[in-house]
């Protein structure tokens, strides 16, 4: 018999030899990366290498409740019925090389494109990626404007050329760029311009110029925080514990997040420098600049459930969001260890409080799968 | 205005709006009834709403409050039109209600006066206000009730004895109209037992015909009838003959014209009916041939259901992917509604297995299934309806193990 489409109690036994009740992941890595899925089940749900070069598959407890379950990427299928999104995204994903934040949108994008989640979501794709290649032309001439003025005789580092036309640019910066070639060990014309190429690629979505998509984040990261806080406020306990814990959580992430940019920031400045490591060794730019990345991961997710929810729906919203609040791993909580106190604090007292109510809703979540679904498409919708 | 002195052309343009509320869609329905509701003497308007009241009723379209219809919404159940109501038995004349309610509206206290006042502009799906000024207005009409018929109860039509047969039904039920709201607004919920007890028990000792009025009023919308009946059954050795009656009733009132419901809103019946049906069973009250009627309505219901449901999906989403295929193009907006269609569809498909017949929808949803994946075969113009977006109509419909196979022979070379 396939697995039932609907949240049954059968997939609380199935999930049981999986429960994984004393999560605390480490590395953002073994925290693993957020997938848009569209089953019910499955909202939230995180991939991240496993063992023997296969994938883990980290789910949310169904029922709310603390801890997770970690399952073999391959047995999905086994737990319930993936839509055709799920299914097409658990195939996609699974042959990446590795697992990052950025490789795995690209794969998800790639599915949405193709209308598995609905026209609105390939659209939302569709326009996503046209908005990328644009932000990566962007950032190209930010990089060239940049290394014109660090080349210009008294211009400050990182500052601003005076605009003019791209090929004016382009002429200028090919300039400098073979004035620099000369320097001892620099690297050729061609090949910084290839390099400057793959920056403004690894930039796009953080980096000079327009369209930076993690300070926006950022800056929904902080308004999601606001509106809870102010939505609990004139109601119960549990609500207020839930805003308190998103508060906390929230903190958290956005304090790695100004530790993570202004680093990125000086980097960025020094583009000629940069040019010379990166052509020297990608691997550790490329890593710096996905921190910010791993930092935020997860909570794009919540930010569409709480935009989603009609004022009236926000209690629900709150009860699915509760599990899915991305848990700081041990690295970044060492960084912070005085905030990540606070919120262990916060994440026991609202689990105590909203254990119970998830439970009282449970025949919400086992009833209008259809509309679930329709819901978490619009969520895809809006995570291009 | 009234029936009698209506102008010709008036009363052909009532048959046309007859005409036109039977056969428009739910909100235009709606919009139909509030315009109505909003001529202060509806007389021969009655004929545009008669036809379309067991939609209405299964539709649940807020009424207008007005003296009349508050007066009367403990007694609901048992108002009928002036062509089926038959004197002596427990029900009331729908021509009876405005003129009780002209009659009683001048004899009204003062505070209970500007209660009546306070109706304007509610509805009945305020149920809150309907409890706080039903609580004033129900016991003030029972006080001020006149003992005989004054000269405007001839407005009904009715003769004198009619009067005091009616007023004989409404002054016990007003006297326990806050008894009995409490119960009708907790309908949805059962209602609990003790609210129904309370209800029940305030009428019975007024006699069968009071107790009759009210068990047809709660039985008529409680989630939970079959408790309703236990409960009135045991407040007396007499009562339970008036509740056999009331349950035959019962069983013979047709299920909701789900043809003839939006989908959304014949889903949300068939789900209400199947609670009320499975309560039903489990009555002890019921047994033998009522246990067969039971299982006969149960039937009809789920047939209902069922061609509601492959009408819908022939009207709303085979034809219109017919239509999409067929054309230059398909918006984003035709297949969100074929999409919206699939999903109103799933819904009422899950309320009729509810009913029963599990395996006749299983056939229906096979078949249906089966002619989109033939259609999805031709999907091949650029710009119109996709294999996926035929996939997704399918997976909504039947969900994703459905739909992979679909996908997987809509794309086979």
């Amino acid at each position: 018999m396939p697995p039932s489409d609907t949240l049954s109690r059968d997939v609380f036994s199935r999930l049981a030899p999986f429960a994984n009740g004393h999560y605390q992941p480490v590395t953002f890595l073994e925290r693993g990366v957020t997938l848009p899925f569209t089953t019910p089940n499955l909202l939230g749900g995180r991939i991240r290498p496993g063992e023997r070069g296969q994938s883990d598959l980290i789910l949310a407890n169904p029922a709310g409740v603390d801890g997770v379950y970690l399952l073999p990427w391959s047995a999905l299928p086994d737990l319930c019925a993936p839509t055709l999104h799920d299914r097409a995204m658990w195939e996609r994903v699974a042959k990446l090389p590795k697992v990052t934040p950025r490789l795995v949108r690209e794969a998800t994008r790639a599915v949405a494109r193709e209308g598995y989640a609905g026209r609105p979501a390939a659209r939302a794709a569709l326009e996503a990626e046209r908005t990328s290649q644009r932000i990566r032309v962007v950032r190209l001439y930010a990089l060239l404007a940049a290394l014109v003025a660090q080349a210009a005789p008294g211009a400050a580092p990182g500052a601003a050329a005076a605009p003019e036309s791209p090929q004016m640019l382009e002429r200028r910066a090919r300039e400098v760029l073979r004035l620099r070639s000369r320097e001892d060990g620099a690297p050729g014309l061609e090949a910084a311009l290839l390099a400057l190429q793959q920056l403004a690629e690894a930039c796009e979505l953080f980096g000079p110029g327009e369209g930076a998509m993690l300070p926006r984040l950022a800056g929904e990261l902080e308004a999601l925080a606001r509106a809870v806080g102010l939505w609990a406020a004139g109601l119960g306990e549990a609500e207020r514990a839930f805003a308190r814990l998103l508060r906390a959580s929230a903190d958290l992430s956005l304090a790695g997040w100004r530790q993570a940019a202004p680093p990125l920031e000086a980097m960025l400045a020094d583009v000629w420098g940069l040019v010379r490591r990166w052509l020297a060794e990608p691997g550790p730019i490329l890593a710096q600049l996905a921190r910010p990345e791993w930092l935020l991961d997860g909570w794009e997710l919540l930010i569409a459930l709480w935009a989603e929810a009609t004022p009236e729906k926000r209690g629900e919203a709150a009860r699915e969001m509760v599990a899915m609040i991305p848990v700081v791993p041990g690295e970044a909580q060492g960084l912070l260890a005085e905030q990540a106190g606070i919120r262990a604090e916060a994440h026991a007292t609202l689990m105590r409080h909203w254990k119970r109510s998830i439970l009282a809703n449970h025949d919400r979540l086992t009833g209008q799968q259809v509309a679930l679904v329709a819901r978490n498409e619009a969520l895809r919708a809006r995570l291009p | 205005m009234s029936l009698r002195t209506a102008p010709p052309g008036t009363l052909q343009q009532f048959r046309r709006l007859a005409q036109a509320a039977s056969e428009a869609e739910d909100a235009a329905l709606a919009k139909i009834v509030a315009m109505l509701d909003h001529l202060d003497h509806r007389g021969e308007a009655d004929l545009v709403l008669e036809r379309v009241r067991p939609r209405l009723r299964a539709l649940g379209v807020p009424r207008r409050l007005n003296l009349a219809r508050l007066l009367f919404l403990p007694m609901d159940g048992a108002i009928r039109s002036p062509m089926e109501w038959r004197r002596g038995e427990a029900a009331l004349p729908r021509s009876a209600l405005p003129v009780l309610a002209d009659i009683l509206l001048p004899l009204l206290p003062p505070q209970a006066a500007r209660a009546a006042q306070a109706l304007e502009g509610l509805t009945t799906a305020d149920t809150g206000a309907i409890g706080e000024l039903g609580a004033l207005l129900w016991p003030a009409a029972a006080a001020a009730l006149p003992p005989r018929p004054p000269p405007e109860w001839g407005e009904s039509g009715l003769g004198p004895a009619d009067y005091q047969a009616i007023a004989g039904l409404c002054l016990p039920i007003w006297q326990a109209g806050a008894a009995i709201w409490a119960a009708l607004a907790a309908a949805p919920q059962g209602p609990k037992e003790a609210l129904s007890r309370a209800a029940l028990g305030a009428v019975a000792p007024a006699g069968p015909q009071p107790l009759a009025v009210v068990l047809a009023t709660l039985l008529a919308v409680a989630a939970a009838p079959g408790s309703v009946a236990h409960v009135a059954a045991l407040l007396s050795p007499q009562a339970r003959a008036v509740v056999v009656q009331a349950l035959d009733v019962l069983l013979a009132t047709p299920p909701p014209p789900f043809g003839k419901l939006g989908i959304e809103r014949a889903a949300e019946a068939a789900l209400l009916l199947a609670r009320r049906l499975d309560d039903l069973q489990a009555c002890s009250l019921l047994a033998g041939e009522r246990l067969k009627k039971l299982e006969s309505l149960r039937r009809e219901a789920e047939e209902a259901c069922r061609n509601r449901y492959l009408e819908g999906a022939e009207k709303q989403v085979v034809t219109p992917t017919q239509r999409l295929l067929a054309g230059d193009g398909a918006s984003d907006e035709e297949v969100a509604a074929v999409e919206a269609a699939a999903r109103a569809l799933r819904g009422l498909e899950a309320a009729s297995r509810k009913l029963g017949g599990g395996p006749l929808l299983d056939r229906g949803v096979k078949e249906l299934v089966g002619r989109l994946t033939l259609l999805g075969r031709g999907a091949t113009r650029s710009g119109g309806m996709t294999p996926v977006d035929i996939a997704r109509s399918i997976e909504i419909l039947s969900g994703p193990h459905a739909a992979l196979t679909a996908l997987s022979a809509i794309t086979r070379p």
